[in-house]
């Protein structure tokens, strides 16, 4: 059987407009999490360095910041896409009183879990996709902060907080 | 066989509904009648099971639920459309959650009343609203058909027309709850009247009653209410006698 994104939505629902936005929101929260990242990992790594009068690049002893600590605020646009999302799915309820009270129909139907299927999915199904891939991103960020820095830079603690994503 | 039995419905303090017994049979055309406030929206709302109640209220002996609700539609001056969804879009939402969906009633009436298939249904007017309402309570295949109010601005002779189609297209299975003020244009098209003041049933009368006693339904309805007809010249002497 088929499934299409219209039978887990309100009904009447724009759906090809719900995916463009979500598809846009999903892919442009892991852009800006990548690249706040990556400012973030280049901007601490050039507190460890300095360079010499002929411009060559040395460890100026100081410790690279602890991996949450670079990490910082990478995360947050998927924090405010899942807000986005709850209020998503409150708005998918709240349409049914809007316009008309065609909650009426959805309550009359055979199937109960109509309702919150169609209110629910879609965001549910996003805030465990965001969870995922910021799951997946924070790893990929260790592997490049450990690359990335060199070892005898690091503090004894780096690893604090280090799964502490949201 | 809708069967309700001590039905009470308050909200808060105010009692809408206070100890309601009725039966609704299948095959009748039943005109709930009464003045705003009375109970007559509340007492649908219930048999929907929209509202929570104290007694009791069966259909064939079990109680409405998500098993048998499908039984029931329902035609709102509210509307209970989907405002963004097409005409055509419902057809398909319903066909596929209404397993009785009547879809040579839906498509006769939507040509009936000429209506549009591909616009959604905020862009229709009130009329077309009331009348695409109507024809979904119609045509969801359901035994009980509770119309609540459902030709509220809709034009004399739309109305005409769709008593008579009503009428028409009805099966002896079906059953209409009209609740509706126009007495006068549902008196020869029901077959029971059902009056209700304060939340309670104050007279249920069928329509051949009537007859045989030689009565109107507006002047059974006047009577029953102690309608008094010098209430207005007595007010307008009160104010007049005031203002001199």
């Amino acid at each position: 059987m088929k499934y299409k994104l219209s039978d887990v939505l309100p009904a009447g629902s724009n759906a090809l407009l719900v995916k463009k936005l979500i598809a846009a929101g999903y892919i442009l929260s892991a852009v800006v999490s990548i690249a706040s990242f990556i400012f973030s990992l280049f901007d601490s790594l050039g507190e460890i360095y300095s360079y010499s009068e002929s411009g060559e690049k040395y460890l100026n002893g100081t410790y690279m910041k602890y991996f949450a600590h670079v990490r910082e605020n990478s995360f947050d646009i998927f924090r405010l896409l899942i807000i986005l999302m709850l209020l998503f799915a409150v708005y998918n309820f709240i349409s049914h009183y809007m316009g008309s009270k065609s909650i009426y129909t959805m309550r009359r139907l055979r199937n109960p879990a109509e309702l919150m299927t169609r209110c629910l999915f879609v965001p549910v199904i996003m805030i465990i996709a965001s969870i995922v891939t910021v799951l997946i991103l924070n790893l990929v960020f260790i592997g490049a902060y450990v690359l990335a820095v060199p070892g005898e830079t690091f503090l004894p603690y780096w690893k604090r907080d280090i799964w502490r994503v949201f | 066989m809708i069967k309700i039995n001590s039905l009470t419905k308050k909200y808060g303090l105010k009692t809408a509904l206070d100890g309601i017994d009725l039966e609704i049979p299948r095959g009748e055309i039943i005109g709930l009648f009464g003045e705003n406030g009375a109970g007559k929206t509340t007492l649908m709302k219930c048999i929907l099971n929209f509202l929570r109640f104290s007694g009791e209220i069966t259909l064939d002996g079990e109680k409405i639920s998500h098993k048998n609700i499908e039984k029931l539609s329902f035609a709102t001056s509210e509307h209970s459309f989907f405002p963004a969804l097409t005409a055509k879009g419902h057809r398909e939402f319903y066909k596929a959650h209404f397993p009785a969906f009547n879809e040579k009633r839906f498509s006769g009436l939507m040509e009936f009343f000429s209506l549009p298939e591909n616009r959604p249904l905020r862009t229709f007017s009130t009329g077309q609203k009331n009348q695409f309402e109507v024809i979904l309570a119609l045509s969801q295949g359901a035994d009980f058909i509770l119309m609540d109010e459902p030709f509220a601005g809709n034009d004399v002779f739309n109305r005409e027309d769709f008593y008579k189609v009503l009428s028409g297209i009805l099966t002896e299975n079906e059953t209409v709850l009209l609740s509706t003020h126009l007495i006068e244009e549902v008196s020869d098209f029901i077959g029971r009247a059902v009056l209700i003041r304060d939340g309670k049933i104050i007279a249920d009368k069928k329509a051949d009653e009537l007859i045989d006693e030689g009565k109107s339904l507006i002047s059974y309805i006047k009577e029953t209410y102690n309608y008094r007809p010098d209430r207005v010249s007595k007010a307008l002497d009160a104010i007049a006698g005031e203002e001199e």
